[in-house]
């Protein structure tokens, strides 16, 4: 008897053991949020830098292009014209062109629900965007009833929204799993498409 | 063996299955931390600020870069290489795109937790911020910047890991929203429009405050990243 209940008390401390080895285990590889976490934020401190580089690198070329010294001062001026043309067409003066994607909405989302769709486009980055033909500049969104009312003007759906930007990078990003189209279609139950485009064209701001 | 052990033997035998239960459970479990963890936490948290020091780095040179080619554009307009009115033009389209400080006429709201300095509710998310934003942009801000971070066109605001980031910069409560124009139509949107519902309901229950101040001599930092264009055209 008494070797039997040496062999009880050498199970259960065995079972005991494993049991909280177990719970250990479990504890660890809990903080994976945490770990996925850094990982997020590792990718989009790389996608920044990739970002920055482009742009620098384009800044530097603008650069040296002005500091040319054998730049004749019409070549100096048309090097300006440019650059005024640019502003003119990101500030709404002129129509603007450029390759992009053209996200459709056939229902109705709410205020917030195309707030935070806009938002998504300037974080994947966005150059230029129009809805329903009205371009969107440093403008807001009200909602009135079933219309969304911008620049004073009441557009209705479907609501066609252009967005002028890398158009593989937009799609990617947009329709990947977990993401914000496949958010809007199943937790706001809204009717949306996107297709990419080559070359889109918003109209000047009216 | 006597019939009178049969029960201790299924108590044996239950035992020893779950034992077995458990140590196979135990072994899968640890296989599948090995697959996932390829790098220590430690490591990936290591790597953030080296990242973050780059991106720093970049938006110096940026900055610096922008301001080469303002120098370089004024140089040539004293060689007359360049007409003076076309420069003009150029530097006011800059400045409409949120390139320029901005003064002038408007509102500072402030929007804090309360009690201050509260980080376990994380009161205030980035979707405030966006209602905020779209909300004085809807009423004819002219500018707005969010604790000294311009709100142009492109800028987003996100939120990683209970941070809020405008810009990509991340930034913490209290916040402190500049938007210019006429102050008293932004005040009274701010403290009546329907559109920022759910914070002022935050607000009633007092784990939030929102002051807005009307001042003649607001104060709004230009964009400091300089603007490219590689898709408009």
């Amino acid at each position: 008897m008494r070797k039997d209940k040496l062999i009880f008390l050498l199970t259960s401390l065995f079972l005991g053991l494993l049991v909280v080895g177990q719970l250990k285990a479990v504890k660890v590889s809990s903080p994976w949020s945490k770990e996925q976490n850094l990982t997020w934020q590792i990718i989009l401190l790389n996608q920044q830098i990739s970002e920055k580089e482009n742009q620098l690198k384009a800044l530097e070329e603008q650069k040296e292009r002005y500091q040319q010294n054998l730049n004749t001062a019409s070549e100096s001026d048309s090097l300006v014209s440019k650059e005024i043309d640019l502003y003119q067409k990101f500030l709404g003066q002129k129509e603007a062109y450029g390759s992009g994607i053209i996200v459709t909405i056939f229902n109705n989302p709410s205020l917030e629900e195309m707030v935070d769709l806009i938002n998504s486009f300037k974080n994947i980055g966005t150059e230029g965007i129009s809805i329903n033909n009205q371009r969107l500049l440093c403008s807001g969104l009200q909602k009135e009833g079933d219309f969304f009312v911008l620049h004073n003007k009441k557009i209705a759906p479907p609501y066609e929204i252009r967005v002028i930007g890398n158009p593989d990078i937009l799609a990617e990003s947009l329709e990947r799993k977990g993401g914000v189209i496949e958010r809007l279609k199943e937790v706001s139950q809204l009717k949306i498409s996107l297709e990419k485009k080559d070359q889109l064209v918003l109209p000047a701001y009216q | 063996m006597k019939r009178g052990n049969l029960p201790y033997w299924i108590f044996l035998f239950i035992l020893g299955f779950i034992i077995g239960l458990l140590t196979i459970i135990h072994f899968k479990s640890v296989q599948l931390r090995n697959i996932n963890s390829l790098r220590s936490e430690k490591e990936l948290e290591q790597m953030i600020p080296q990242l973050e020091r780059r991106v720093r780095l970049l938006k110096q040179k940026i900055n610096q870069e922008a301001t080469l080619i303002n120098q370089e554009q004024e140089r040539l307009k004293e060689f007359k290489k360049i007409s003076e009115a076309r420069l003009e033009k150029l530097q006011q389209l800059k400045a409409q795109a949120g390139l320029s400080p901005q003064e002038g006429k408007g509102i500072i709201i402030t929007l804090e937790e309360n009690p201050p300095g509260s980080t376990e509710y994380f009161l205030i998310h980035a979707s405030d911020l966006r209602d905020i934003v779209n909300l004085l942009w809807a009423k004819g801000a002219s500018a707005i910047s969010i604790n000294n971070e311009r709100v142009v066109f492109g800028t987003s605001i996100d939120c990683l890991v209970n941070t809020i980031l405008v810009n990509n910069t991340k930034l913490g409560p209290p916040y402190k929203i500049m938007a210019s124009g006429d102050p008293t139509s932004l005040k009274e949107a701010l403290n009546t429009s329907p559109d920022l519902k759910s914070l002022r309901e935050r607000i009633k229950k007092g784990r939030l405050e929102l002051r807005v101040e009307e001042t003649n001599n607001l104060k709004i930092p230009p964009y400091s990243l300089g603007l490219t264009f590689h898709y408009l055209h």
